[in-house]
């Protein structure tokens, strides 16, 4: 009976919240949530869900040199029934193959109308993960898509690899998705699209400061922007080692479309991609790392200020950003927008500092 | 979206995917409802801080959740109290129609009581089963969306005091209906 009255009345004024008002309310309730509950798996989920890899999988030189969207066109596809599909994310990083963690996401069931590799899943797909106790035996994990009746669908492993996925809501759109044939052997990247958005995973091992690193980046971009994919490369922040490294920093240059990586030596190193820059999350403790950012106007004037390592920065311009990281801390608080430290270390929710900065500075 | 029906039955069992996906889905619907009930007195930042709470609260009683249900019977009914509690706590005026108060879903949405508020729901979805489909449909509109009693009127098709006297009257019967199971929330 309550089903049929809320079938057929809705709320008077009901309306879509903005984007930037859901995630508000978001942060809010997941906060509470983390602060009433030691749920790792739920920090987890939510870690994952609204950033993707980046400056955690940022770990590391991966370079994957002259990477380029169009080229990455022919993987293969699934189509979601010609639905723009919304990305729901997992990722894994691994840090000297002792540590994998692997979101456990689900598939939309849209993913299902068709058979692939000779196989008709029925049923809700779920990403699953191996058992922690293969996963520090073997210093990788496999990724698994299982049907509802835990089927085996798709298998990856020993790889790190991330799995989008999206949920059909809007538009006319192909989304490609190929976990199945991915092969990190051979590839250094994968991507699909969709509703005006270009996803492009990038996983890959390198050497820095010593330390060999695997990594995963995930990066998301507005295709409407025009952001192109160019190359990768950043630096694991020394603290991420548990050893100090001082000169493991990098700079950003951001412009409202592209970030640009440099290395100390000014050499760009870095993807141009959007206004997205979204960071994930390091095993391991390495979580925790806040970044100390140094900001110089286009007035030659300097702010310092001290990040969690960034979220998402977003639709504004700047001249530059210095990061250094630093100490481990303030773990929950990485879900949120950009947070700042005051002197004592106490943080300081910095709301204000997307318009700060967008006032303050000029476009790349 | 998917359905209500299976976000619940994810909530119920946990996931924190389906907490973000119900937030997406229904944040405006609550939003919606927190500002009937205040009668557009909040602020956007007052109907969001609500709007959180009552989505957090939705996580913590998950397993109470009946995804038969679907989500917004409890979703409109935390919504409501959200708001009362607002008032409450602020000392600030009390939203002008006495009727809402009158009859109390739950008291404290921020209290384990927020936990029965399930089955007073379950109760409550069985004795309105005692009301006409009209009444029950008034009952609903005013306690559950916040609607001003001129607004189900012109809805209606009634006059505003047939509103208000259908909803007496159904409160007088459900508080019955109630009183006799043993339910002491009226």
């Amino acid at each position: 009976m309550f089903k049929e009255f809320f079938k057929k009345y809705e709320p008077k004024g009901i309306e879509k919240l903005s984007k930037a008002r859901r995630k508000k309310i978001k942060t809010a309730v997941f906060s509470r949530i983390n602060e009433t509950e030691n749920n790792d798996e739920l920090v987890s989920a939510r870690r994952f869900k609204l950033k993707p890899a980046f400056i955690a999988a940022a770990a590391a030189v991966l370079t994957v040199t002259g990477v380029t969207v169009g080229a990455l066109s022919s993987a293969p596809e699934v189509k979601l029934n010609g639905d723009y599909i919304e990305p729901y994310y997992n990722v894994y990083i691994d840090v000297d193959g002792s540590t994998v963690e692997i979101l456990t996401v689900e598939l939309p069931s849209e993913m299902l109308g068709e058979e692939k590799n000779g196989m008709t899943p029925t049923g809700e797909l779920k990403l699953g993960r191996s058992d922690i106790g293969d996963i520090s035996n073997e210093g990788y994990s496999g990724i698994w898509l299982i049907d509802e009746n835990g089927n085996e669908y798709c298998k990856i492993n020993n790889k790190l690899v991330n799995v989008k996925v999206t949920l059909p809501n809007k538009g006319n759109h192909t989304c490609t998705f190929n976990p199945c044939n991915y092969n990190p052997d051979n590839h250094d990247s994968f991507h699909f699209s969709g509703g005006g958005y270009e996803y492009l995973f990038l996983t890959g091992k390198t050497e820095v400061c010593g330390h060999t690193l695997k990594t995963y980046c995930d990066f998301e971009y507005d295709r409407e922007v025009g952001a192109t994919v160019e190359f990768i490369a950043v630096q694991l922040p020394s603290e991420a080692l548990g050893e100090p490294v001082p000169d493991c920093y990098y700079h950003w240059i951001i412009s409202h479309a592209k970030l640009k990586f440099f290395d100390e030596d000014g050499k760009r190193i870095t993807p141009v991609f959007t206004n997205w820059l979204n960071n994930r999350t390091f095993p391991n403790g390495v979580n925790d790392l806040l970044i100390d950012i140094k900001i110089t106007y286009s007035d030659g004037s300097v702010e310092n200020m001290r990040l969690e390592p960034i979220n998402k920065l977003e639709g504004f311009n700047y001249d530059e950003i210095e990061l250094k990281y630093l100490s481990a801390k303030y773990e929950n608080m990485l879900d949120t927008d950009l947070w700042a430290f005051d002197e004592n270390g106490d943080p300081i929710y910095y709301a204000d500092i997307q318009s700060k900065l967008k006032d303050n500075l000029t476009a790349d | 979206m998917e359905k209500e029906e299976r976000l619940a039955e994810k909530l119920k069992k946990g996931s924190a995917a389906a907490l973000e996906k119900i937030i997406d889905g229904y944040s405006g619907y609550v939003c919606a409802v927190i500002r009937n009930f205040s009668r557009e007195s909040l602020s956007e930042n007052d109907i969001d801080e609500l709007c959180s709470d009552v989505f957090f609260a939705l996580w913590q009683h998950r397993e109470g959740l009946d995804p038969k249900s679907g989500l917004r019977p409890y979703l409109s009914a935390a919504a409501r109290n959200a708001v009362k509690n607002r008032f409450r706590r602020s000392k600030a005026q009390m939203l002008s129609d006495n009727d809402i108060s009158e009859f109390e879903i739950a008291d404290d949405f921020e209290t384990a009581e927020q936990a029965e508020l399930n089955e007073l729901m379950s109760f409550l979805e069985d004795g309105l089963l005692e009301l006409s489909q009209r009444d029950r449909e008034i009952f609903m509109l005013f306690y559950f969306y916040g609607e001003k009693a001129s607004e189900i009127a012109v809805k209606t098709n009634l006059s505003e005091s047939s509103v208000r006297s259908v909803l007496s009257r159904a409160r007088a019967r459900l508080r019955e209906y109630l009183t006799k199971r043993g339910c002491d929330y009226v």
